[in-house]
């Protein structure tokens, strides 16, 4: 289960269902590491072309060599332009890199990614990606004699495309904002056991809804994931300790808990606890915090 | 007292069963694709995804149990993805594309490449109303000339207008690839850099027509006028038409950020985004003919009037396709 305090940028989109769903906004490191695995796939990929090239056009004039030498050039034209859009399509939006960090493209409003935006998204990267690659590696062809100054404009106008991503909340590159897309991660939470199911063996603990008022869900829900991360272990008795001695003392409970009973009682409270609050939901009334001060 | 009913636990008891079963169908997809689901599965998933939807909304007003709902959160998100992600129909999605979505997104970009064939025509009418040997050496990158300067020879400038008739196929063809590839490329790119509130489309479409116009007006003034324009037309009039529909695109997108109208300004520019990459993908293919038409027919056809014939017929057809055809509009 993921610690609730890792901060994560959310945006809330509405599915055709009319269900708002929050998905977590790929980080910009993650969807770099992305991009370098794609990049170096491509890579390795042209490598190959260009391998096959010097096997099969020896001599460079024969007719078989000069068709070998049209369909590598149509190779990559193709792996410039179609990597990313083939697996965006093939491979409901994600690349083998995004796949390997967990990304997805998604419509940024929720719906279907259409191919049109899929196509949008990786055209910008000419922009974005080949055009800054030139400008660094042979910036005379692209800028000619042109005076200093205007090369330094120009390269600080493409810089601020390929920053793009973190000048938004979304996280957006330019292609993003053309197709009206998002990358976001896949959020994978497993289904844990239901604590509310266990019932504690032995006696049954009874709790007054007076003493049942004093936490909120905050608290509620801070308590189920120490019970789910700590309840089976014998060396975090101490925190268990510090919690039970805590609620024991909020809720003025009269008698002592031994330590082998700290666990069924907290659980018990859990379950009493997570009863009355839900009960106190459908009535409308979402307790969010504690009271203040101790039960007398 | 009697013993406490968890409602969310009966929920989670009930309900349980199909959202295990959805999650190993989307593992599964994600993992394999959809296409290795056994038919009945792939029948299963919306109902599933559906049940798990309404589960959410559901447990969120009943609910407090943390895990079930990041996990409810986590399996629609998922499913979502599984469900509403591209679906590649390659058959009726090419068929389409010529008959409805391609003139359809040319339309919605009417107004840029409307302005980029204006810039174009402007850059050739100031090259060719300028033109002085001068101003022609001060305009053209040593790259662009291959030798076509106003100190060559008219028999010379002659010989490149007819050149390439002894050709072998294979040479053609290879020439055809280079050009299809090489100005294919330059259409993306004047596409994406549209991007950039469109000046640097502006500057690239008016910058080629005056190029253009400053070879056509240095054969001008050798009387070799109308053998250039039947020299480049022929594929010209597919080659130019892409560039300004890569142009016109590009520049629609610059509009839709400067000029938002009644959406929203990053609507506005996702709505005009996907409807440009349609008019780019289809301006490839155009790219791609003008590549076969120069490679192949310039080398081996060296008649003027046939060759103005052809790039006649090359004119009407894509105006003909793209300008008066009226299919019926469908409102999304």
């Amino acid at each position: 289960m993921r610690v609730a305090l890792v901060k994560k940028r959310i945006h809330t989109i509405t599915t055709p269902e009319g269900l708002p769903l929050s998905v977590a906004v790929a980080e910009p490191g993650s969807r770099a590491i992305a991009f370098m695995v794609d990049s170096f796939l491509m890579l390795i990929g042209l490598i190959l072309v260009g391998v096959c090239y010097d096997l099969c056009t020896g001599d460079g004039l024969s007719s078989a060599s000069v068709t070998v030498d049209i369909a590598l050039r149509l190779v990559v034209f193709v792996i410039i332009n179609g990597y990313f859009a083939f697996f965006e399509i093939y491979w409901r939006g994600a690349t083998p890199g995004k796949r390997m960090l967990g990304l997805r493209v998604i419509a940024r409003h929720g719906g279907p990614l259409t191919t049109r935006a899929v196509f949008a998204r990786n055209l910008m990267r000419w922009l974005e990606f080949y055009l800054p690659l030139r400008i660094l590696f042979f910036p005379q062809s692209f800028f000619g004699h042109s005076p200093g100054w205007a090369v330094f404009l120009g390269s600080v106008w493409v810089l601020i495309f390929v920053c793009m991503p973190l000048l938004n909340r979304d996280r957006a590159r330019c292609g993003d904002l053309v197709a009206g897309t998002m990358v976001v991660e896949k959020p994978v939470t497993r289904l844990l056991s239901d604590l509310a199911k266990k019932t504690p063996m032995g006696s049954e603990i009874y709790f007054t809804e007076k003493q049942l008022d004093m936490y909120g869900i905050q608290e509620l829900q801070v308590l189920e994931d120490v019970l789910r991360r700590h309840a089976r272990k014998k060396e975090r008795r101490p925190l268990l300790r510090v919690v039970c001695d805590k609620i024991t003392n909020k809720i003025a409970w009269k008698e002592a808990v031994p330590d082998e009973e700290i666990v069924p009682f907290l659980k018990a409270f859990y379950r009493a606890q997570r009863a009355r609050l839900e009960q106190r939901l459908l009535m409308g009334e979402r307790r969010e915090k504690k009271r203040r001060g101790t039960l007398r | 007292m009697e013993e406490v009913r968890l409602r969310s636990s009966d929920f989670r008891r009930e309900r349980v069963t199909q959202w295990v079963e959805l999650e190993s169908l989307v593992d599964r997809i994600e993992k394999k694709g959809l296409s290795s689901l056994p038919s009945r599965s792939i029948q299963r998933l919306p109902a599933l995804y559906r049940a798990a939807v309404s589960s959410l909304s559901v447990a969120r007003s009943i609910s407090l149990d943390r895990n079930m709902l990041e996990y409810l959160e986590s399996l629609v998100a998922r499913a979502f993805v599984c469900v509403y992600g591209v679906k590649p129909r390659t058959g009726g999605t090419i068929r389409e594309f010529f008959s409805r979505s391609f003139p359809a997104a040319v339309r919605h970009c009417g107004a840029g490449i409307i302005a980029s064939l204006g810039l174009l025509l402007a850059g050739i009418v100031v090259g060719l109303a300028t033109y002085s040997p001068v101003n022609y050496d001060t305009i053209m990158p040593d790259g662009m000339s291959q030798g076509r300067t106003p100190l060559s020879s008219t028999e010379d400038l002659r010989e490149i207008l007819y050149s390439g008739s002894g050709s072998s196929d294979s040479e053609l063809g290879l020439f055809s690839t280079f050009l299809f590839t090489h100005n294919a490329q330059i259409g993306f790119f004047a596409f994406a850099i549209g991007f950039a509130l469109g000046l640097p489309t502006i500057i690239i479409l008016f910058y080629n027509g005056l190029l253009l116009g400053a070879m056509a007006g240095l054969y001008a003034s050798r009387g070799l006028g109308a053998e250039f324009w039947a020299w480049v037309l022929p594929h010209g009039v597919t080659e130019l038409l892409a560039v300004c529909l890569c142009g016109g695109a590009g520049l629609q997108i610059a509009l839709a950020i400067v000029r938002p109208g009644r959406h929203r300004r990053l609507d506005n520019l996702a709505r005009s985004g996907r409807q440009a990459a349609l008019v780019v993908l289809g301006a490839a293919l155009l790219f791609l003919a003008a590549g076969l038409i120069e490679g192949y027919f310039r080398q081996l056809v060296q008649d003027v009037p046939t060759r103005f014939i052809v790039a006649g017929a090359t004119f009407l057809f894509w105006t003909a396709y793209l300008g008066l055809r009226r299919p019926r509009e469908r409102r999304p």
